[in-house]
């Protein structure tokens, strides 16, 4: 009798080991949500919805590749501060902090600024630390390919990896207001440097990319507004709101059309001929640009 | 004390069984590091894990729906890999509007295409739809990456 029980334990031992196996990280780095950062009350948004309307908010890779494409100069000066990172002591100002210092990462990797990266990334580790997703910045790595300056694009990679895991985990674990936040964050730091490179080199394309932000902060909007019962998102939105306003006097035209499709060198390729087009005016856009600066700098100087 | 080697024996055969099955799996991780090494020069945006079961005979193949963002005057890739674990070959299609855009499959051919390229000219919302062939189960990760401003 107790040979054959030791014989369940023995067989079934492996069983229970390799079933945690493949969420060992997750389960290992799990805590407690504290109450003062968990979701409070009914989401009026749902689960799927939040995640969609999330998804829909594009990569600051796009925004950094655009500025690059453009031949604008690199300038630090457009960053956020990374000295004083300390200041940021509550979940709230730490996710926000998190997002806006992704997309300064985005921008310091498109122009290979890997001397600079490690300021960001040892920040963004302190931040990942404090809202408890470090387990998902692989800090370790990230550095020595910014200190060697070398596989720029595993570094890339790694980076927009580690941001996107993040953002899951906390959406997948009851915390979407901090993803929330890391969303609001990345994007009013991708709009103040479009509006910056915009000031000192007004090309179009980055007027209409500034333009176009209209659909994504509508999502923004209706993302943060989940939350506004918290005192501190009500203040983000009232913020956020006088762009908001400025946004709907943006009109953003569709011209049809039929895709082509063709293949190159083996790879199907799509052309897509509906276009979209973005009308602002010149002062439209200089109060964008003055509001977006107003925005970041108070986040920031929180 | 035979009788306790042989429970042992048995205890040690079966963890070695189990762990050698899991190392053989293949996870979602290992079919994102595949997939984004196979979309060549683009650079990683997204990545987007699909896992459904097998159509009941008669049924419309399963299939899961993810949003995402695209910009005008970008080239985007859209890489598909499906793991070998599972047999249904991955299906991917982009609906811009309700309306197909993309799709890695060519029904005049019957070709499966492992990567396909958009060329975006309208920033918004888009649908990524993923079903498998012949509505079989599999598992599959989607690359969106970015290959260039236009």
């Amino acid at each position: 009798m107790n040979g054959k029980f030791l014989l369940y334990i023995l067989i079934a031992l492996p069983l229970i080991f390799s079933c945690k196996s493949s969420n060992d990280r997750k389960a290992d780095d799990e805590f407690q949500v504290p109450d003062s950062v968990a979701n409070k009350g009914a989401l009026e948004v749902s689960d799927e919805a939040m995640e969609n309307i999330t998804e829909n908010i594009s990569s600051h890779i796009e925004t950094a590749a655009l500025i690059k494409n453009l031949n604008a100069r690199f300038s630090r000066d457009y960053l956020a501060p990374t000295d004083d990172v300390d200041r940021y002591n509550t979940n709230f100002e730490q996710a926000l902090i998190l997002g806006i210092y992704g997309a300064d990462m985005g921008y310091l990797n498109m122009y290979n600024k890997t001397t600079v990266a490690l300021d960001y990334l040892s920040s963004i580790r302190k931040m990942a630390n404090s809202i408890k997703v470090g387990q998902f910045f692989d800090f370790t790595t990230l550095h020595r390919l910014a200190k060697n300056n070398e596989e720029l694009d595993s570094l890339m990679y790694i980076t927009q990896r580690n941001f996107n895991q993040m953002d899951q985990y906390l959406r997948e674990n009851n915390r979407s207001n901090l993803s929330t936040l890391m969303v609001a964050g990345g994007w009013i730091e991708g709009l103040f440097l479009s509006a910056q490179v915009y000031q000192s080199k007004p090309d179009p394309e980055l007027r209409e990319a500034i333009g176009e932000q209209k659909i994504i902060l509508g999502d923004l909007m209706i993302l943060m507004r989940n939350f506004e019962s918290d005192p501190d998102f009500k203040r983000l939105i009232e913020d956020f709101n006088d762009i908001h306003e400025l946004y709907q006097d943006v009109t953003i035209t569709i011209e049809q059309g039929e895709p082509t499709r063709k293949v190159v060198d083996g790879r199907l390729v799509i052309e897509q001929n509906t276009r979209s087009m973005v009308n602002v005016s010149d002062e439209l856009l200089e109060k964008i640009i003055k509001e977006s600066v107003e925005i970041r700098n108070k986040i920031i100087n929180q | 004390m035979k009788k306790l080697s042989i429970i042992i024996f048995l205890g040690i055969l079966a963890f070695a069984f189990v762990n050698v099955q899991s190392a053989q799996a293949q996870t979602g991780e290992e079919l994102v590091n595949i997939c984004t090494g196979l979309a060549d020069d683009a650079t990683y945006l997204k990545d987007y894990t699909v896992k459904l079961s097998g159509a009941a005979p008669g049924e419309d193949p399963p299939s899961q729906k993810k949003s995402l963002m695209l910009r005008k005057n970008t080239q985007y890739r859209f890489t598909i890999c499906s793991s070998r674990d599972h047999p249904g070959r991955g299906i991917l299609k982009v609906y811009s509007s309700s309306k197909l855009l993309v799709s890695n499959y060519v029904p005049a051919t019957g070709k499966i295409f492992h990567s396909v390229d958009l060329k975006c000219q309208k920033t918004g919302p888009y649908h990524l739809w993923v079903e498998f062939e012949d509505g079989k189960e599999g598992l599959a990760v989607v690359i969106l990456s970015f290959v260039k401003k236009l």
